[in-house]
Parts: structure tokens; sequence; C-alpha cells
């Protein structure tokens, strides 16, 4: 199984875990390029490095991020893509420690960005899109290897 | 030294981790907290605060939790540090205890683990 197939598959179990078990994915797509309202990003450095990225229209990231922090969110603002951010991290961190477990592999993050503000995102050569579909909407993550 | 009675430091860039926390810590009846975002902010109110017990974050912007629990220890050998990160890999539990840290809480925290850290400084488990 390769990382990237152990990464998305550890991110649906995260997913069901800590947002909602009602949730689909969709098949995986090799892309060149990504919105450019894609803001909230993570990298992740060491043995096995790639960039990781959520993105979703702005109501649908506001129920994510609702139904993650358990946080009563009316409307889209700041506070929506932190939160988002943070399931990143808390995602990313998990696959880490199961990939230091059972391969040895060591990689550490960087500290998630979630400012609108920020550049575009700089990819890796190989960048695969996975859509999940919510009952609210589809939320796309985004895994670019190095 | 009763959990209601220590001061505690929450040290996290996340503020859904900051959250979860403080709420675990009023749950078992401890409210002297205080907040900061980074490694930088976490060693400064160290110094001046002088807390009981830091929880402390590792992947941080500014100053990483590794080495603010570094610093912290350095200057104040008794410190008692636990680190709370997402990222419990095996290297990262190694450069945390090396750090001076005195325990480590795998994301997400529950209410149980918060309870235990905070039992080993209060004594509560002896």
């Amino acid at each position: 199984m390769s990382r990237k197939s152990i990464y998305l598959a550890e991110l649906i179990f995260n997913l069901n875990r800590f947002v909602d078990k009602d949730i689909t994915s969709r098949p995986t797509e090799i892309v060149q390029k990504i919105p450019d309202n894609c803001h909230i990003a993570q990298g992740i450095t060491g043995d096995y490095t790639a960039l990781s990225a959520l993105y979703a229209e702005p109501q649908v990231l506001t129920d994510f991020a609702a139904m993650y922090s358990k946080i009563e969110l009316d409307h889209y603002e700041e506070i929506v893509n932190e939160l988002a951010a943070d399931f990143l991290n808390l995602h990313n961190g998990l696959f880490l420690v199961n990939l230091s477990e059972a391969e040895n592999v060591e990689s550490t993050l960087t500290p998630p960005v979630s400012d609108e503000k920020n550049g575009p995102i700089e990819l890796y050569s190989d960048t695969y899109v996975m859509p999940v579909d919510f009952t609210f909407g589809t939320v796309n993550f985004i895994l670019s290897e190095k | 030294m009763d959990i209601s009675e220590l001061k505690v430091m929450i040290c996290d860039d996340s503020l859904l981790a900051r959250k979860n926390l403080r709420d675990g810590l009023k749950g078992l009846g401890c409210n002297n907290i205080l907040e900061v975002f980074d490694g930088q902010e976490a060693v400064d109110t160290y110094m001046s605060e002088k807390p009981d017990v830091v929880f402390l974050d590792i992947v941080m912007p500014v100053k990483d939790g590794i080495t603010a629990a570094r610093e912290i220890c350095g200057a104040d050998p008794d410190a008692y540090i636990v680190m709370v990160s997402s990222v419990g890999t095996q290297v990262h539990l190694r450069e945390a205890i090396k750090a001076g840290a005195k325990d480590f809480l795998q994301k997400p925290t529950t209410p149980e683990q918060i309870r235990n850290a905070l039992e080993h400084i209060s004594g509560g488990d002896e």
C-alpha cells in the first residue's frame, strides 16, 4: 500500500471518527493545480515529505468546522479556517504516528496555515485531490507528494 | 497540592486545542489558567508567572514546543511540562523527554488524560 493510499484511508477513518460517519469519498484525481481559494494547508517534512491542504465552498467549510469542533458557527468567518486547519493538523499528526510505528518513517509537521491573505500554495510534482461528500456539501482534500 | 490550587499554563496555537484543555481543566476544578499561543510566549510567560504545570504543544509558529521546553527547563529544572501534540512519534517523545518534559499526551486529549497528568504533579496518584 502506498503512503498516499495510507494517508487517504486514514483520512476517511479520522473524518468518521472526528467529524461525521455519514460521508462518501469519491475517486482520487491527479491534478496539476488547485483553486486559488485553497488557503488551508500544512507541510509534512522528513523521511516522508508532502503538502496537505483542503478547500470547500465557504458555507460547506463552515458546516465542516462546526461539526468537527462542536462549536456553533452560523456563517463563514476567520475561525472557520482555523478550525478546518486544526482538523488537518490532527489528521496529519495521527498519520505520522502510524507511519512512525508501522514503517519507522519519521517526519514532522510545519504549523498549519489558514490565512486567506497567504499567497498560492506551492505544490510538489504528484498532487492528488480526494473529494469527500458530506450531507452539507463537498470538501476537497489535497495531498501533494515530493 | 489539590488540583484546584494549581496554576496551569496552556500553550497552543490551536484555539480548539486550548478550548478543549481549558474545558477539561475547569471540569477538574482548576480555574487558575493562563493561555498563550506560541513557544516564545510560553517561555516569557513561564518566567514571569511560574505556573505549576505547563501543557505545551509541539508544532507552533515562532518557536516550537520542544525548543520552548528546553529553554524553560534550562532556566527552571523543576518546571513541570506536559507535551500535548497530535504528532506523538517516538522521535518527538524522545526529544520532549530530552528537553525536560515530564509527560506526553497524544491529541485529541481526553478529560482522563488531563486528570492523570495533573494527579502526577499534585501527588494524587501516590
